[in-house]
């Protein structure tokens, strides 16, 4: 009788102290979420302080385009705006990105344009804030997705629902600014001189093929 | 009949010795044929001074230890090389274990925490033994193949790109890989002549992959000076908004 009173002890001990072990772990993810998340923020912010001068450049050069400048700067103000969930921030990205690449698609019709080093200085900015949102995107779901992987999976789930841990969300570009194999589309149907333009090589927003945005080939044997 | 014994087991025990030196001069006078055919660069004795000073806890292990059987490419400064590195433990009884392993150092246009990507069942005496935290990857086929740790998940996740991922597991050889500041190591158990040649070839794939943004995230070390101490807190880079590596430096 003694004995099996051990054993039972025991084992509710093994059984708190793995429960503890598990609630501090879950606490630990989630400050890693929240931190991945101000990453990807600061990226974000990063890159909305660059519209304006990249719109005042432009402006120099193609003044006529309006609608372009309107839409970018209306765009990057609900985007800068919007707060609260992943999905909220991911939505408000989307029209931020189309009229970013429209902005770009436009300065490709000016070669003066193109040779200001101003321009040039701000593109590059732009694309290695593009590369550091990507990694921080990356880093971020891949925290969400142990996570919830943990949330979601037994015995862990039993101290999630006991501690309110609820799975996160992730942070996922919209699969509507892709196009055929991954390359964006820019639409000029609202461009009051449509001229044939060459799209840019690394949309903002989007890993290129460089980047490893195409699919992986199988492993070798 | 015991001094009978002992001439015996000094017999055996000389035989032995000699086995492993004529194995190994072999092995030496065969690396040599082949670089000199290759045209690659060949030293027994490592010529260069900074071995010891690389940034891995790998070259400070054991009792006694030694680089040999240095080559690197004609004409280049022998920052990229591959070399045989050995050392020796002793334990407790004074009974020696020797761990023969083949290494190869690339530069990097950065400075990374540390980080290992090991192939899953590879011997553990290639682990460099830092504290670090196990990452997985978003590539399936890469986590089932390497194990990633590192001090900081975010260096791993910005370094361990989609190409990167796809060029290591492309390697012609299996070898563990470990970053530390400014250095790539790739450590293998004591290779074939003809494979430290493809090892020294191989080698400079992974640096060729390595994503721009590390090197904005990550900015290299400054020299000593005014900027080291910002540089050590994380809080500096030379110029944070275009860090780019000029890989074109790592020849190739």
């Amino acid at each position: 009788m003694g004995i099996w009173l051990i054993v039972v002890l025991a084992l509710i001990v093994l059984i708190v102290v793995g429960g503890i072990a598990s609630y501090n772990r879950f606490v630990s993810q989630r400050n890693l979420i929240k931190d991945a998340w101000a990453n990807i923020d600061t990226e974000l912010r990063r890159r909305y302080d660059l519209i304006p001068n990249l719109v005042a450049t432009v402006q120099g050069y193609a003044a006529h385009e309006k609608e372009v400048f309107e839409n970018v700067t209306r765009a990057r103000a609900a985007a800068t705006a919007a707060t609260g969930s992943p999905a909220a921030q991911a939505a408000a990205e989307g029209p931020f990105v189309a009229a970013l690449r429209q902005l770009l698609a436009v300065a490709e019709n000016y070669p003066e344009l193109k040779a200001n080093e101003n321009f040039l200085a701000l593109q590059a900015e732009l694309s290695n804030t593009e590369d550091r949102l990507q990694t921080a995107r990356r880093f971020y779901n891949a925290n969400v997705r142990d996570y919830n992987s943990r949330v979601q999976s037994f015995p862990s789930m039993i101290v999630a629902r006991f501690g309110n841990f609820e799975p996160e969300e992730f942070f996922e570009v919209d699969e509507s600014l892709r196009g055929d194999a991954g390359v964006p589309r820019v639409d000029f149907s609202s461009m009051s001189n449509p001229a044939p333009v060459t799209p840019p090589a690394a949309a903002p927003g989007e890993p290129s093929a460089a980047q490893g945005g195409e699919p992986p080939p199988p492993p070798p044997s | 009949m015991a001094l009978l014994w002992l001439v015996l087991v000094l017999v055996v025990a000389g035989t032995i010795a000699a086995i492993r030196f004529r194995r190994r001069g072999g092995r030496q006078r065969a690396l040599m044929v082949l670089c000199d055919r290759t045209g690659v660069e060949f030293s027994a004795l490592d010529p260069f001074n900074d071995s010891n000073f690389l940034p891995f806890r790998l070259f400070g292990r054991g009792d006694t230890r030694g680089f040999e059987n240095v080559i690197w490419d004609r004409g280049d400064d022998g920052a990229v090389r591959v070399f045989d590195y050995w050392f020796e433990e002793r334990d407790d009884d004074g009974i020696g274990v020797k761990h023969d392993l083949t290494c190869a150092v690339v530069p990097l246009p950065f400075g990374v925490p540390p980080l290992a990507v090991v192939p899953r069942g590879m011997a553990e005496v290639t682990r460099e033994p830092t504290e670090t935290r196990t990452v997985t990857l978003d590539l399936d086929a890469f986590n089932r193949w390497f194990e990633v740790r590192a001090a900081d998940p975010r260096a791993a996740v910005a370094f361990l790109d989609q190409r990167m991922m796809q060029a290591l597991m492309r390697l012609p050889l299996r070898v563990a890989m470990h970053v530390n500041e400014d250095r790539m190591l790739l450590v293998a158990p004591s290779l074939e002549p003809g494979e430290m040649l493809l090892l020294l070839e191989a080698s400079r794939a992974p640096a060729k992959r390595v994503p721009p943004v590390v090197a904005s995230l990550y900015p290299p070390r400054p020299a000593v000076g005014p900027y080291e101490r910002r540089w050590l807190q994380g809080s500096w880079s030379p110029d944070p908004t275009s860090a780019r590596p000029n890989l074109s430096e790592l020849g190739g």
